[in-house]
């Protein structure tokens, strides 16, 4: 596989949201606006890169039944490092993303990319799958979050477009479920259509 | 009455799927069958009930008086990690019939965020040991009331004829939303 | 590599442990930025609550107990004198979950601001309590919450709610009610010390030459933190007043009570009280029974139960809630008083 196409198909022809269907509870937990969208997927791509780095580099050392509590361990300790380093630096988002911080450990895409890609492949190409399949993953949560701002509050990354409010329901849990219902529709119907 | 607002806290108000998203993975990946679902409910709430005493034990008298809170998250999922491999082996030895029921779910459980937002929420809301166990019992029976009743959605949704890009997820989703939806109704109740 | 029991021993303790260190480097490189971003944002958060003040406040802090909540109260100077007091108050009433809001008083009791610090109401309705300029934040600035009746308009008091949100805006002014219980056991206490507290200070042969109004402390016991002053004369102490408050029949009561350095009660006056006339308000007379209990000895020595019980205290007959009340008052007092001497 070429170098451009490892890091591309995560985006649309692999993406882990609308195709995989991966990480859920991220995607709809944390897509309240747009800008929170963005910066749980920018969180999560730091520790997929990071993780997929790692676990390609020592990949060669893992005996293979422990190889998994193995990946548990790089991967929970990298989400700490962005845990403490958020609560220090970007206190404001840390506060908003909350529990979904920590909870990055058992997002399966990670995990999942750890087995299925780093510990087969290189380490630059690792680096790319996890570049890849990460801004699939934050294009998808910014997409989500844009349309439950947009139609929950009028506003876009906090831009206001409309006077008053929105409709709320998409801004609280149930629009979280229908808005990402129907955004696989689109997205199937378009995919649908280019195959 | 604390332990009252518990209860009905976590099971209707805040559910964990419906209003908190946590554990979304097994809700629509489990969710065909009203059967196992509710076998998937149980497995639930067993691991959470034992993670949570597990978790409260660790927080307490391992990680504050040590002085590394920071080491929560890693510390957490191995032990949970651990623990459901343990219930597995014991749960084959001791009673086979319960196994049988619950074994296929078990390893499913590790990777359920559910389990392991508890034991972090549980610690954040500083409850003490009873009320986190009462509160972590009490979040699985709202995870096994959501996933029963979305599982009895979907069978009668499986004879629906759908648009194509509609079934499956999105439709399954859509449902999820409209039950998320009447749960608000019980928000404001406690 | 192998899948030997050594080999996955090996591994798994080695990855674990370089974890473990990278962790606790990176722990201690961001532990100063956390707290510093934690203090930061109180310090910003009393900034826009407080009138302006040249002190630090955030280290300038009571905690009081409001129904059985620790509530922190900041108080802001300028030139010394306080200009104002933020108090970080909470609720459990809010829709869904608590609410934390830093509520800014001017030195007379004018609510100068409110900030809401955390909240998770629903958003685009309850949410609408941390905007600024939102109906509910409107009708407490500027106003003294004892000129306001604290409910909202639906329930028959001053306070327009968010619409859709009464909930939240219930919470909302149950949280400024708490704040406001906070704001006057810390500020109206310090208030009142400095004209009339002078009145109820023990006379002795030496005049003090410290202004003992003006330089009480707060000393912990017991959960509760009480006002304490002191006479000194050319450095020497000469005594040591606590005040005191007690649950009386009818309403708590405020009592100053004096101690000779050598333990033995000099004084002992009561400033507040709403005892019932003819039966419990005679505590407030200079020769009740009680009083003579205590002057010139040690509660230390004494034997604090009621003399029909057997102890050494003389009570006031046909009141005993009150006399308990005074009992406890000095009782609670003297423990004061030995904290605050074991300090000295």
């Amino acid at each position: 596989m070429n170098k451009l196409a490892i890091f591309t198909k995560g985006i649309i022809k692999d993406n882990p949201v609308f195709v995989l269907l991966l990480g859920m509870c991220p995607t709809l937990g944390t897509t309240s606006s747009a800008v929170n969208g963005l910066g749980m997927g920018a969180a999560t791509m730091f520790v997929l890169v990071m993780s997929n780095i790692l676990i390609s580099s020592v990949k060669n050392f893992i005996p293979g039944k422990v190889r998994i509590p193995a990946y548990i361990v790089v991967i929970a300790s990298l989400v700490t490092v962005l845990q403490l380093c958020m609560e220090a630096f970007m206190g404001e988002l840390y506060k908003t993303l909350g529990v979904f911080i920590p909870l990055i450990v058992v997002n399966c895409i990670i995990l999942g990319r750890a087995e299925a890609f780093a510990s087969k492949n290189s380490i630059f190409d690792s680096a790319l799958d996890g570049l890849g399949i990460g801004i699939g993953f934050t294009l998808a949560l910014t997409a989500l979050g844009a349309v439950r701002e947009l139609l929950g509050t009028g506003a876009l990354f906090g831009y206001s477009f409309i006077e008053g409010d929105g409709i709320l329901l998409f801004v609280l849990a149930p629009g979280a479920f229908i808005a990402l219902g129907y955004l696989l529709v689109i997205f199937n119907k378009l995919t649908a259509k280019s195959k | 009455m604390e332990y009252f607002i518990i209860i009905i806290g976590s099971i209707f108000v805040n559910n964990i799927v419906l209003a908190q998203f946590l554990g979304i993975c097994p809700f629509l990946g489990v969710s065909s069958k009203v059967g196992t679902s509710v076998g998937m409910g149980a497995a639930v709430t067993f691991v959470m009930a034992i993670a949570s005493i597990a978790a409260y034990l660790l927080q307490y008298y391992v990680l504050i008086p040590l002085g590394i809170g920071f080491m929560q998250t890693i510390v957490f999922i191995l032990v949970i990690a651990a623990l459901v491999q343990m219930v597995e082996i014991i749960l084959k030895k001791v009673s086979p019939p319960l196994y049988q029921a619950l074994g296929v779910f078990l390893p499913l459980i590790t990777t359920n965020c559910a389990v392991l937002g508890v034991a972090i929420l549980l610690v954040q809301k500083e409850f003490n040991l009873l009320e986190s166990v009462v509160f972590s019992v009490s979040t699985a029976i709202g995870f096994t009331l959501a996933i029963v009743l979305f599982a009895g959605l979907r069978e009668k949704l499986e004879l629906e004829d759908l648009p194509k890009a509609m079934r499956g997820v999105p439709v399954a989703l859509v449902t999820a939303g409209i039950l998320a939806m009447a749960f608000m109704g019980f928000s404001g109740l406690v | 590599m192998e899948s030997t029991l050594k080999n996955m021993i090996l591994t798994l303790l080695v990855i674990t442990l370089i974890s473990a260190g990278a962790l606790s480097m990176v722990y201690s490189m961001t532990k100063d930025a956390i707290e510093q971003s934690k203090s930061a944002k109180t310090l910003e958060a009393l900034e826009g609550v407080l009138p302006p003040f040249d002190n630090n406040p955030a280290t300038d802090t009571v905690t009081v107990e409001v129904n059985n909540l620790p509530i922190k109260v900041y108080t802001g100077r300028s030139g010394g004198v306080p200009s104002g007091y933020a108090v970080e108050t909470i609720t459990r009433k809010g829709y869904s979950g608590d609410i934390r809001m830093m509520v800014g008083f001017e030195a007379g009791g004018d609510i100068y601001n409110i900030e809401v610090l955390e909240h998770s109401e629903t958003p685009g309705l309850g949410s609408k309590i941390a905007d600024d300029n939102n109906p509910v934040l409107v009708s407490f600035k500027g106003r003294n919450p004892a000129d306001l009746v604290m409910k909202v308009t639906k329930d028959g008091g001053d306070i327009d709610a968010i619409t859709a949100s009464t909930i939240s805006s219930r919470a909302y002014t149950d949280a400024v009610e708490r704040a406001y219980a906070a704001y006057r056991t810390v500020a109206l206490g310090e208030e009142q010390a400095g004209p009339d507290i002078a009145d109820y200070l023990p006379v002795t042969g030496t005049i003090p030459d410290n202004s003992p109004a003006g330089e009480a402390v707060m000393v912990e016991a017991g959960a509760k933190s009480y006002r304490v002053y002191h006479g000194t004369h050319a450095g020497e102490l000469l005594w040591v007043a606590v005040e005191s408050v007690s649950e009386g029949y009818n309403a708590p009561i405020r009592m100053l009570v004096s101690f000779s350095p050598d333990g033995t009660v000099l004084d002992i006056s009561v400033i507040e009280q709403m005892e019932s006339e003819d039966y419990g308000a005679v505590i407030g007379d200079g020769d009740n029974p009680l009083r003579a209990s205590f002057i010139g000895r040690d509660p230390g020595s004494m034997k604090l139960l009621f003399r029909y019980e057997g102890g050494d205290v003389d009570g006031i007959s046909g009141s005993s809630i009150t006399s308990q009340a005074y009992v406890d008052a000095v009782s609670g007092a003297y423990k004061v008083f030995q904290e605050y001497m074991s300090n000295r």
